[in-house]
């Protein structure tokens, strides 16, 4: 007998162990009961049984997987989980936008109707309508023809619109969320998150959102599971999980939640006299065309050891900005002082020579060669700018190791087997290890989970402090900037459209669009 | 797209004015070494002019060979040639593409992979040689073909003589669509989107077909260029072994013959068909995907962990070392010395006393055949150096000159790269240096050199590339990165790939007659000797051809079977 239509639950997981090729455990026991229109956040790092748990529900565990329990599906008996056990499911999959899931060479439009229509039954022309319908739900949506691009050249955010559209279109019972949102900027995350909470209310379906990001707890008022080593170490809400009796390892989670008002941190105080960069009437290359160029060009001071952040969205022309300023890309005109040296007078090979200064460290996995083990990326800059070598390199080495936590690993290991963690780890060490006078920080949380973000936030402010690179940081997250500089140039449009100390336009911001990024991150 | 167009366009242009100059320098070349031997050389460079300004008035001179003009002794037997380069695409690409496409599945990569290195183990001549003997003994077919069985086509009453050597040729041409393939098939093997198509609901069926097939194709025909170079090194040995009287056939007498200005001719066509099937192959290609495939692609990493794997890259190293050992002490291991005739009965079958038997000469085949494969290794080894430290080691030392000096070499090598190695080697050997390894090594090179080049290329292009450049890592530094990458299977998998390539060209220049001087023969030139009496003395041919398949297979094993490698 089935209980009344509410009450039933939508799906009940008993016990699933799910056994990889190599004897690992992805799942060990694990159980999960879902309402129909509940809302469950599963947490944890990376290599926690999140994937594993999102692929036995959309039925894409690998062929050498085995799997154990048993799975009820609305009340009715409780049966192994085997090949077709989702049958009278309507499960709807939402991977996340920058992982690319479609084919480099054909539109994205094209490839989002074609799976739409797969989705559907129904001819590609009546998907596409079906997206546009869905798009039109919402104001702050994009337009369809926005995706009519090639995936790698389509503006992530309206990608994401595009793939929540699809898995919105076929009206899900359940709806798997794979780290949807968590490569986007805060405001981008959080009016996806919002849109896709509406529909939730709206249609009335089940989702499970894995995530390894803090915001999506934030911001998804659900049922948290927080899974760490395919074990479920806590479940509940988050007050429950914030509250002081919850397990050690969710609290780490809980503390690495990102805030605008931290513990406040002793920080160095820039050094007076001759500054290490000087922009005046900066304006870029792109910009000379006069509809687009702005009324004046760019003018600052970065003091040496002083930090500045440049905030905004993808695309806002922040990080062009960077470019121009550092001789990457060409200016259309303007001046640049970088320690002591106009850089327009310089030939490219000298300043190259003059960029050996500067450290990068981005969120890009792929800044990295991956065909470099870790003791040969760490040791580069030291061999070719500095000329070290022999027992010197190998204790700088060390020690610049030991000081990001990568010590204990195999200095043969090569880039390319290191977790994105461990990478960003490595470009920290690297880049402490070349004594930069500048270091550019961009976005260096991205694709982090939760507890790595929480040591990548704490180690770039230890070198913030401890260091005397000055800081120039690229990011649409207000804590990483508030955490790691002291002034703020916020972006839109390819436009600084406020600019002053960090306190101040915290405090009291002034154009909209700073208003809109300080609350994507006021959790 | 446009600005790809321009500068492939530009390219070819470039590559054709090269070629031109090219075959200039080859007519004088050989005027020159003719003007040696009975009156004082004129001064080379007004040569290469005069027969610049020659060419440029379409005037090829006269062929020594007919002593009728070089164009007309050229387009006689031209559409022979031509057609059997078009059968044997056509039957390149019936056997090719099929197998090839159904190699992109998971399931059937793993099993067509290895025996795709067991194929290309067996060099052209080696093939026909058997497909001969298979068709003579099974079907008594005749192991010579008549032009007209090719062309005009269809001949009613010689097609069967027509068969062998297209099949020769098509059997090659598979073989470079499958390499090209499996270059393609392990670039793609990284790729996520199509898992991510899965799971968004597409068949894996629907994905092949819609997406992956697509980019495959596309892959082919931006390496149709490479594929052509194939069909030509191919046809030069079908020609000669089916006796079969094409353009390829006479580019292989007339270098013999010193005939420069008929050579230079036959070179100046290979060459321009090459660059313009390359132009053409390369914008039909960036077309349909709007990015073109690795030169070389990656490695299959998930399969060359396996355990099945690495046990046949062992076997391979470990016969590549018994021969080596056995080739070191080949005066120890054979009973007769280099060359010595009437050891034993002529043609006389394996037994006891011969365990190889003996060939017309009385030689014993086993002493033979042990000291071709000691002449094979070490002459291979020497131009497997001179090829990746003159290429692969230039090439990516070159990509890092500033742009317009390197995109010059580039272009130049290109020229020459254009050029079937097979070719370059007969001309070097006829003209240059009789010493095979140097010569092996120099007509290696230009490929070797052209892919390391735009490998290094590709990396710059990389995002790791772009951060080293921006923190002012200097080109020394990038160009470590580039050595580290080109050597990051090691310089022993390096000089085994090489080896596996340069041993097929050293045995088949061999075979054509462009080996060494006597007494010393390699496996090509031994196989060659035993040609006319393969089908009745198979032995004599049968044991050097073993011994030579067994050197580059276990070379190519040694490698590792999932390299997206060309070689």
């Amino acid at each position: 007998m089935s209980d009344p239509i509410g009450t039933t639950n939508l799906l009940d997981l008993r016990d699933i162990s799910l056994r990889r090729a190599d004897g690992t455990l992805a799942l060990d026991r694990f159980s999960l009961t879902l309402a129909p229109n509940e809302k469950v956040v599963v947490l944890g790092e990376h290599g926690s049984g999140k994937d594993a748990l999102i692929r036995l529900l959309d039925g894409s565990l690998p062929p050498d997987t085995s799997c154990e329990g048993t799975v009820a599906i609305r009340g009715g008996t409780p049966k192994p989980v085997e090949e077709g056990w989702r049958k009278g499911l309507a499960v709807s999959y939402l991977p996340a936008a920058r992982g690319l899931p479609f084919a480099p060479h054909v539109s994205a439009l094209k490839q989002l109707c074609r799976v739409a229509a797969r989705a559907l039954r129904a001819p590609v022309a009546s998907a596409r309508e079906e997206l546009r319908l869905v798009l039109s739900r919402h104001d702050d949506a994009p337009p369809l023809a926005a995706l009519d691009a090639w995936p790698a050249k389509t503006d992530p955010m309206a990608l994401a619109w595009g793939l929540m559209a699809y898995a919105l279109c076929r009206t899900p019972a359940l709806l798997l969320a794979d780290h949807a949102f968590s490569d986007l900027g805060p405001k981008a995350a959080a009016t996806l998150l919002a849109a896709l909470g509406r529909e939730q209310e709206r249609v009335g379906f089940a989702l499970v959102y894995a995530t390894g990001s803090m915001q999506a707890v934030a911001r998804l008022s659900g049922r948290i599971v927080v899974l760490r080593q395919g074990r479920v170490v806590e479940e509940g809400t988050r007050e429950k999980l914030e509250s002081g009796q919850a397990h050690a390892y969710t609290s780490t989670l809980f503390r690495a939640m990102p805030q605008l008002s931290p513990v406040e941190r002793t920080v160095r105080q820039p050094i007076r006299g001759q500054p290490l960069l000087q922009v005046s009437a900066l304006v870029l290359e792109k910009a000379k065309d006069e509809n687009s160029r702005p009324a004046s060009g760019l003018t600052l001071e970065l003091p040496r050891g002083g930090a500045m952040a440049f905030v905004g969205e993808e695309g806002s022309g922040r990080r062009a900005m960077a470019r121009g300023m550092l001789g990457l890309d060409p200016t259309y005109s303007g001046r640049v002082v970088f320690d002591a040296v106009a850089l327009d007078v310089l030939s490219p090979t000298m300043r190259s020579r003059l960029r050996r200064r500067i450290a990068f460290i981005t969120g890009s996995d792929e800044a990295l060669d991956p065909g470099m083990s870790i003791t040969q990326t760490v040791e580069e800059p030291l061999r070719t700018h500095l000329g070290i070598s022999g027992d010197l390199v190998a204790g700088y080495r060390e020690a610049a190791l030991k000081r990001v936590g990568l010590a204990s690993l195999d200095g043969r290991i090569k880039v390319a087997a290191l977790s994105p963690f461990d990478r960003r780890r490595l470009q920290i060490a690297r880049a402490h290890l070349a004594s930069p006078l500048l270091a550019v920080i961009d976005e260096p949380l991205r694709g982090l989970d939760a507890f790595a973000q929480g040591v990548v936030r704490e180690l770039l402010a230890d070198m913030r402090a401890q260091g005397d690179a000055a800081f120039l940081v690229i990011t649409a997250d207000f804590t990483v900037a508030k955490a790691l500089a002291s002034e703020a140039f916020v972006f839109e449009n390819q436009r600084i459209v406020e600019r002053g100390p960090m306190a101040q336009i915290l405090q009291s911001p002034k154009a909209d669009i700073t208003r809109a990024l300080i609350a994507a991150v006021s959790l | 797209m446009l600005r790809f167009a321009g500068d492939e366009i530009v390219r070819l242009l470039f590559g054709l004015m090269g070629a031109v100059l090219l075959a200039a320098a080859l007519a004088a070349l050989n005027d020159a070494a003719l003007a040696s031997n009975a009156s004082p050389a004129w001064p080379f460079f007004q040569i290469v002019g005069q027969h610049l300004i020659a060419i440029g008035q379409g005037d090829f001179g006269i062929s020594t060979l007919s002593g009728a003009p070089a164009w007309v002794t050229f387009a006689g037997p031209w559409p022979t040639t031509l057609s059997l380069l078009i059968m044997g695409l056509a039957v390149a690409l019936l056997v090719g593409l099929p197998l090839g496409l159904a190699m992109s599945l998971e399931s059937v990569h793993r099993i067509v992979a290895p025996l795709l290195q067991t194929v290309a183990a067996l060099p052209v001549f080696c093939a026909a040689l058997l497909l001969a003997f298979a068709a003579h003994h099974g079907l008594g077919w005749s192991p010579s073909a008549h032009p007209a069985a090719l062309w005009p086509w269809p001949h009613a009453t010689a097609w069967t003589e027509a068969v062998l050597p297209v099949m020769t040729v098509g059997l090659a041409g598979a073989a470079a669509i499958l390499r090209v393939l499996h270059c393609a098939i392990a670039a793609e093997a990284d790729a996520s989107w199509p898992d991510g198509l899965k799971r968004l609901g597409l068949t894996v069926l629907e994905i092949h077909l819609r997406y992956k097939l697509p980019r495959l194709l596309a892959g082919v025909i931006a390496a149709s260029g490479e594929i052509l170079l194939a069909l030509l090194s191919a046809a030069i040995v079908a020609e000669w072994v089916f006796r079969c009287p094409g353009t390829a056939d006479l580019l292989v007498k007339a270098a013999a013959l010193h005939d420069g200005n008929l050579a230079a001719l036959i070179l100046l066509a290979f060459l321009a068909m090459v660059l313009c099937t390359q132009t053409l192959g390369k914008l039909i290609g960036y077309a349909m995907v709007r990015e073109l495939a690795l030169p070389c692609a990656d490695i299959r990493r998930d399969l060359e962990a396996s355990g099945w794997h690495f046990g046949l890259r062992l076997l391979g190293w470990t016969v590549l070392g018994a021969l080596a050992v056995a080739a070191l002490l080949h005066d120890f291991l054979s009973p007769a010395p280099i060359g010595a005739e009437m050891v034993g009965p002529m043609f006389s079958p394996p037994s006891g006393g011969f365990p190889f038997g003996t060939d017309i000469l009385g030689r014993d085949i086993y002493s033979e055949t042990l000291h071709a494969l000691a002449a094979t290794l070490s002459w291979s080894l020497a131009a497997t150096l001179i090829a990746i430290t003159g290429g692969g080691l230039l090439g990516a030392a070159c990509a890092r000159l500033p742009s317009a000096f390197a995109a010059l070499l580039r272009w130049t090598f290109g020229v020459f790269a254009a050029v079937p190695a097979l070719v370059l080697g007969i001309v070097i050997v006829s003209l240059l240096s009789r010493t095979p390894a140097l010569a092996v090594g120099l007509a290696a090179t230009p490929l070797a050199f052209v892919r390391a080049f735009d490998r290094a290329e590709i990396r710059a292009q990389t995002r790791h590339a772009e951060f080293a450049r921006a923190t002012g890592l200097s080109g020394l530094a990038l160009f470590k990165r580039d050595i580290r990458a080109e050597l990051q299977s090691g310089l022993m998998s390096l000089t085994a790939r090489t080896l596996a390539s340069v041993v097929i060209l050293l045995t088949t220049l061999g075979f054509l007659g462009f080996g060494p001087l006597p007494p010393w023969r390699d496996l090509g030139a031994m196989i060659a000797s035993a040609k006319e009496n393969s089908l009745t003395a198979w032995w004599t041919a049968l044991f050097p051809i073993l011994a030579l398949a067994l050197v580059v297979l276990s070379a190519r094993l040694a490698v590792g079977p999932d390299r997206g490698d060309r070689p």
